[in-house]
């Protein structure tokens, strides 16, 4: 008898590990049943390192959302230097020359 | 209004006006400046050899930057098919790390456990400095890991375009973005949240 319970328990609690990795998106072509949905629930209701990982990470995707690299203040100050623009230039002449060579 | 075709394009100008511009971009995208910098001249290069293809609809920027976008996803699926995720990590072991056996449960790693964050997380958004520990902790990853995670979280690409791109199956593509999440997480919480100059 306890050891039917233990089956039981085995089949409806999802491991740490799974939870984390499925709680977030999914490969595509890859849906989860909704019994498996609940099953996540479930295991975040109870476990509170992760439900705070659940949590956490979709602040964190949210952040990440909300975050422009472009606009990184670590790469303003990266530019081309005019050696490197000049070098370029030429490059882009040289091509569009021959070009036209080919052409006429 | 001159035809498209017809349209001359300088080259000299393209590259004072929008040079700087491009590299950051794909700086932004590949953090690699000598790779950097062979994009942005592949994208030129392209550029003056199609300028047809400028349709004179969207500014010269948003031209360029389409083809360098082009350019970097040639890279990724290059870069991707490259990428040995199942020799180097077989079955997810380094995200295993986190959790230990405990009779039949994976249970989390007293060491990587989620601690609850002292800074609120609200309030941290407005914060540029976050933004620069969140680089930090996303370029710790390893670089096959980041391309692919910023690919995903950074750009919103949905997970079928992330897998076509980079070329990976499901299992890895799991794995990749678990991993991904559970070491950001955890840099972000020693680093920021939990840092005692946060």
């Amino acid at each position: 008898m306890g050891n039917k319970t233990n089956e039981w328990w085995k089949g409806m609690m999802l491991t740490c590990n799974d939870v984390t990795r499925m709680s977030f998106d999914t490969p595509y072509g890859v849906k989860l049943s909704f019994f498996m949905r609940l099953k996540l629930k479930l295991h975040r209701a109870v476990c509170i390192w992760c439900k705070r990982y659940f949590n956490q990470t979709k602040f964190l995707r949210k952040a990440m959302k909300a975050h422009q690299p472009t606009a990184d203040t670590s790469l303003s100050d990266s530019c081309l230097t005019n050696e490197e623009k000049e070098i370029l230039k030429k490059t882009l002449q040289d091509a569009n020359n021959s070009d036209k060579d080919l052409v006429f | 209004m001159e035809k498209s075709s017809q349209r001359k394009i300088d080259p000299i100008l393209l590259v004072d006006d929008h040079g700087d511009y491009l590299f950051r971009y794909a700086l932004a995208k590949v953090r690699d400046e000598d790779f950097a910098k062979d994009l942005v001249q592949e994208t030129y290069l392209a550029a003056i050899k199609k300028p047809e293809s400028y349709e004179g609809r969207s500014t010269e920027r948003t031209w360029l930057t389409s083809i360098l976008k082009h350019k970097i996803a040639d890279h990724y699926h290059k870069y991707g098919r490259e990428i040995t995720f199942d020799a180097s990590d077989p079955d997810g072991l380094y995200t295993k790390r986190y959790f230990k056996p405990e009779g039949w449960i994976f249970f989390w790693n007293k060491k990587f456990r989620p601690a609850r964050w002292s800074l609120s997380p609200e309030k941290t958004l407005e914060n540029k400095e976050f933004y620069g520990v969140l680089e930090k902790c996303l370029a710790d990853l390893p670089d096959t890991i980041e391309s692919v995670f910023r690919f995903r979280e950074l750009d919103g690409n949905p997970s079928k375009e992330v897998q076509e791109t980079f070329n990976l199956s499901s299992s890895n593509y799991w794995i990749i973005m678990h991993r991904a999440r559970l070491s950001l997480r955890q840099c972000m919480e020693v680093k920021w949240f939990n840092s005692e100059f946060g």
